[in-house]
């Protein structure tokens, strides 16, 4: 049996000796936490010097290497030349060689881990391995090592000025010993903090390997995310005590064996070599390919009662709406002769916070969201006079208030995204994503289309097909086209309507590529199939103009109109109250939800893209995930299936003016009745 | 019945290994030097050659080494390194590297029916009032290396317990010198106020009051070496290898506080100083220093620690007839 002596430098009260399986063969590990204790690390590598067949050092600061020459601790030299027969190990190939690949692999599968996160180093000097792929990624470094080698109140901002001041100060380090009192202790609440660790703690994501930060008051970590190198059971214990949120830990080998560490492991690789080989790098990718390791994320707190909060930018929708605020409750009754001037007036007044959501919980994990809603003073019709610069303006600093109030995501509401260029622009400036809840819009539009056509019932349904037609106007639209894409699956036959009759070929590949059963038509002229629909979306951007005669269509038919302004307007659909003109749907949140101020919206219902950004919040998925005025399949059908788990359900279908009650539903289905009872009595008049 | 023990040429291990032999078939010393010297007058006993700190303790190897070890019932761990002099790494050496070889040892006797690891008190945190006897107390600050190393040590035994034996931790006080002849192999403990008391006993005559830094209430937990065999012994022969793991504490019971213990080495002067208590400071520290006593007996003095002797009380109800005031007067008297 091979014997393995790993010596821990940088731990405590550590020691075990113990035989392990690796590889299939067995070996004898025996380890003592030396406590920074050079001379008895020395002493323990002399005594064992010719009796084990590798000696692993772990916690010894490393080999630096520059463009030009390293930096080698004399400590360290002193302790990997002690030895004369016995080779020793400390890890550092593995950590060259495996480290960046960890990260590049965990960043490319999850780049919003990283996204927009400023991320600090403990001493990036002890964790060179970390800086290279680390600094590619991201930008807003702050490297601690001045601090934390010296205790110097500043921090270093990129690899150059690492490489720098190493350089500079390369006597005075090594003149140093490496001993545990040097090393500020990083407590949190300490009455005199250094300048340099109030910007160190300020970062979101902190990196550090477990020697330095083993002995180091943990309790900062409250609540953090942390990159580490490797976590032995013993610092998973103080983690977990220090409360700390998340852990990247770049080898999770707790399944091969839990007390294996780099250098135990390079230890194994130097003894399956033999003495007299030395370990290149070569032979770890060998390793590393052959045992596939990778990095994971590892939760050690996750607090239940924790709110995650959401932000939601709304505006008045009209200028009576300006006297909804609380403050207004007095003036409210004489105010009618002072709205014109007061909506030219507020423009002038900055965005603020108006209220808040409360008691959204998550079905599927509980999550409590808890939803900040700010308001812009503009009324649509000032919002689309002014230049967008001066509502981005506004938008951007509700972002800045709402990244202060630790809000994780920012929804557009209304017209606000539809501003400019829809919040592409105000996500490349905010702090916090950005996103315009398009997606669960059309979603929860396509919910209430299906609904309104059950309540009616002239469409068969087997299973959840619908064995009828459906008609999307304006098919070659980002809305319409997705819609069409959903729709397909559902209905028996589509046809998509659009003035450009070569986007609706393409359109009609792309369908048939997702789902090769569906039977879809063309054609550029709605009125053409519009009596045999059963359900017909608009989608266009007429502005106004009559897309879809009325008059035409089949009774009994559900009109779903997504544009805005409407393609069919109020007075036309009075003409025809055999026909069901539905707007939108509107969703209800899971949970006991407490809607503290009036958004325009009864009781807890709320808008579908005010419930996007609370699904993205309970979702964790803090990323821009609808902008611009296009939105995507894929989207859709995820924020689809996120409204489904979380719960956030469908709750009434909105008309031109206001929801569509179970009782109008009922009146428009006698008179559908009734006029398809007419004309067949006219043919047997005929006959 | 045999048993192996280690430290046997140590002070207390020397009083264990006579006591052993009456009860057992062989008793084997483990050391460094076979010097049968000491112990010509016992019969069944046999040196091993060995060392604690190597990767393997014994030196026998192939079928000697299996047979030896498989005729082992008892390990008895008593060596260790208590030297107030010797450097960190030479006592982590002995201390910590020594007790992990034992239990890797442990591992290849088949036979082995027990484990007795001799411990100290030491490894209570003096900040604290009470030292349990089933839990090792979480600590990390330690004055001296001999109670940083055994505290190590024991965190390593209770770390390795084993199904195939069972693990007996004994914790004694301060050994003092035998109660009966009052021989001590070198000064310790109270050991070094004696020594002090007696080279300024003349001076002392003529101060009423003396300010000293210590806490009077501080109990000096010690124990006479020969008892403290006794007892160790008895708990071997009683034992049930019921439960897997034991702690027992070896202290006189009515142990003296700092300050009777202070009164009565007035009375054997024929004294009559007032010791004023101050509270601990650098200066006095020096002081201390100054009269001989180091440094890492002040944990001692100002220590509030008592101890649990639940189970010690159970198992070996002798302990209460262990008291100060029985042997006091062989304390002071031959130093």
């Amino acid at each position: 049996m091979k014997t393995i002596l790993s010596l821990a430098f940088a731990q405590d009260q550590y020691n075990f000796d113990e035989e392990i399986e690796f590889f299939g063969e067995v070996y004898r590990v025996i380890q003592y936490s030396t406590n920074f204790d050079v001379e008895l690390t020395e002493n323990l590598i002399k005594k064992y010097d010719g009796h084990c067949d590798v000696i692993c050092i772990t916690g010894i600061p490393q080999k630096i290497k520059f463009k030009k020459g390293f930096f080698l601790h004399p400590d360290t030299y002193r302790l990997k030349t002690a030895a004369k027969y016995t080779p020793i190990v400390d890890g550092q190939i593995i950590k060259d060689v495996y480290i960046p690949y960890a990260l590049r692999l965990y960043y490319l599968k999850n780049p919003q881990f990283f996204s927009k996160k400023k991320i600090g180093f403990y001493a990036a000097s002890l964790n060179i391995g970390f800086v290279e792929p680390i600094s590619e990624i991201c930008s807003d470094l702050v490297m601690a090592d001045p601090f934390f080698i010296m205790k110097l109140p500043f921090n270093l901002h990129s690899a150059k000025s690492l490489e720098k001041f190493l350089k500079v100060l390369s006597p005075v380090l090594k003149a140093m010993k490496v001993q545990k009192k040097y090393v500020p202790d990083f407590d949190n609440d300490s009455k005199f903090k250094s300048r340099a660790l109030d910007e160190f703690l300020s970062c979101d994501i902190l990196i550090g390997n477990e020697a330095n930060i083993n002995f180091l008051n943990l309790s900062h970590l409250k609540g953090r995310t942390l990159i580490i190198d490797i976590v032995s059971p013993q610092l998973e214990k103080k983690l977990t005590e220090s409360g700390l949120k998340e852990a990247l830990v770049c080898l999770p080998q707790l399944s091969i064996y839990p007390k294996m560490n780099y250098s135990i492991l390079e230890g194994i690789v130097q003894i399956k070599k033999g003495v007299g080989n030395v370990v290149t790098q070569d032979d770890v990718i060998k390793l590393v390919e052959e045992v596939k390791f990778s990095p994971a994320i590892k939760t050690y707190y996750e607090d239940v009662e924790e709110v995650t909060k959401f932000s939601f930018v709304i505006h008045p929708l009209s200028s009576s709406y300006l006297f909804t605020h609380p403050y207004a409750k007095y003036i409210k009754k004489y105010s009618k002769p002072l709205e014109k001037l007061t909506e030219e007036l507020v423009t002038y007044s900055p965005g603020f916070y108006y209220g808040k959501i409360d008691g959204i919980v998550s079905e599927k994990n509980g999550k409590k969201v808890e939803g900040l809603i700010y308001t812009v003073t503009e009324t649509p019709k000032k919002l689309m006079e002014s230049k967008p610069e001066v509502i981005y303006k506004k938008i951007l600093k509700l972002c800045e208030k709402a990244d202060d109030a630790g809000s994780k995501i920012m929804g557009l509401g209304a017209y606000t995204k539809i501003v400019g260029d829809a919040g592409v622009t105000i996500e490349r400036l905010s702090p916090i994503p950005v996103t315009t809840g398009n997606s669960l819009s059309a979603a929860s539009t396509l919910w209430a289309a299906k609904l309104a056509v059950e309540k009616l019932g002239f469409v068969k349904k087997v299973d959840t097909q619908f064995k009828g037609t459906v008609m999307v106007v304006g098919a070659t639209g980002s809305i319409g086209a997705v819609s069409a894409k959903i729709l397909a699956f559902s209905w028996d036959k589509i046809i998509i309507a659009a003035p450009r009759a070569y986007k609706l070929m393409e359109l009609k590949e792309e369908i048939l590529k997702i789902n090769p059963k569906a039977k879809v038509e063309i054609s550029t002229d709605a009125d053409n199939f519009s009596d045999v629909c059963d359900l017909i979306i608009t989608t266009t951007s007429g502005q106004g103009k009559t897309i879809l005669d009325i008059m035409k269509v089949k009774p009994g038919c559900v009109i779903c109109d997504v544009s805005r302004p409407f393609d069919i307007k109020e007075e036309e659909a009075i003409k025809r109250p055999d026909v069901m003109v539905i707007a939108s749907g509107e969703v209800t949140l899971p949970g006991n939800v407490d809607i503290n101020i009036d958004i325009g919206l009864e009781g807890n219902i709320v808008y579908a893209c005010l419930a996007e950004t609370a699904l993205l919040a309970m979702d964790g998925k803090f990323e821009s995930f609808t902008l611009s005025r296009n939105i995507n399949y894929e989207k859709v059908i995820e924020i689809d299936r996120m409204a489904r788990e979380h719960g956030v359900r469908l709750s009434q279908i909105m008309g031109h003016s206001g929801f569509i009650t179970d009782a109008e539903f009922d009146l428009c289905k006698e008179h559908a009745l009734v006029k398809l009872a007419r004309p067949k009595k006219e043919k047997k008049h005929e006959s | 019945m045999n048993i192996l023990i280690t430290g046997g040429t140590g002070f207390l291990g020397g009083y264990l290994v006579e006591e052993l032999s009456r009860k057992f078939k062989t008793v084997y010393v483990l050391s460094r030097q076979i010097h049968l010297e000491k112990f010509k007058h016992v019969t069944n006993i046999e040196f091993v050659s060995g060392d604690i700190t190597n990767l393997e303790v014994i030196t026998f190897e192939g079928k000697v080494r299996s047979e030896f070890l498989d005729s082992i019932d008892v390990v008895l761990h008593a060596a260790a390194l208590y030297d107030l002099a010797a450097t960190h790494s030479a006592t982590f050496l002995q201390n910590v590297v020594g007790t992990q070889n034992i239990l890797h040892l442990l591992n290849s006797m088949k036979n082995l029916k027990s484990f007795y690891y001799i411990s100290t008190i030491a490894v209570g945190d003096p900040d604290t009032f009470f030292l349990e006897e089933d839990q090792l107390p979480k600590r990390s600050n330690f004055t001296d290396a001999y109670s940083e190393t055994k505290y190590l040590a024991e965190q390593i035994v209770r770390e390795n317990l084993s199904k195939k034996y069972v693990t007996r931790i004994i914790r004694p006080g301060i050994i003092v010198g035998d109660s009966v002849t009052g021989k001590m192999s070198k000064v310790d403990g109270p050991y070094y106020f004696i020594k002090a008391f007696n080279k300024y006993a003349k001076f002392l005559k003529y101060a009423s009051i003396i300010p000293l830094s210590f806490n009077p209430r501080a109990k000096l937990p010690i124990i006479p070496v020969d008892q403290c065999a006794r007892f160790i012994s008895l708990l071997i022969e009683r034992d049930e290898l019921q439960v897997n793991l034991k702690t027992y504490h070896l202290v006189s019971s009515e142990s003296p506080s700092l300050e009777e213990f202070l009164n009565d080495l007035n009375d054997m002067a024929g004294i009559k100083t007032h010791y004023f208590a101050v509270k601990q400071n650098k200066l006095h520290n020096s002081l201390l220093k100054l009269l001989g006593i180091p440094e890492e007996v002040l944990p001692f003095m100002f220590s509030r620690l008592s101890y649990d002797k639940t189970s010690t009380l159970e198992d070996l109800p002798e302990i209460k007839e262990s008291t100060y005031s029985s042997f006091k007067h062989i304390l002071f008297g031959k130093s």
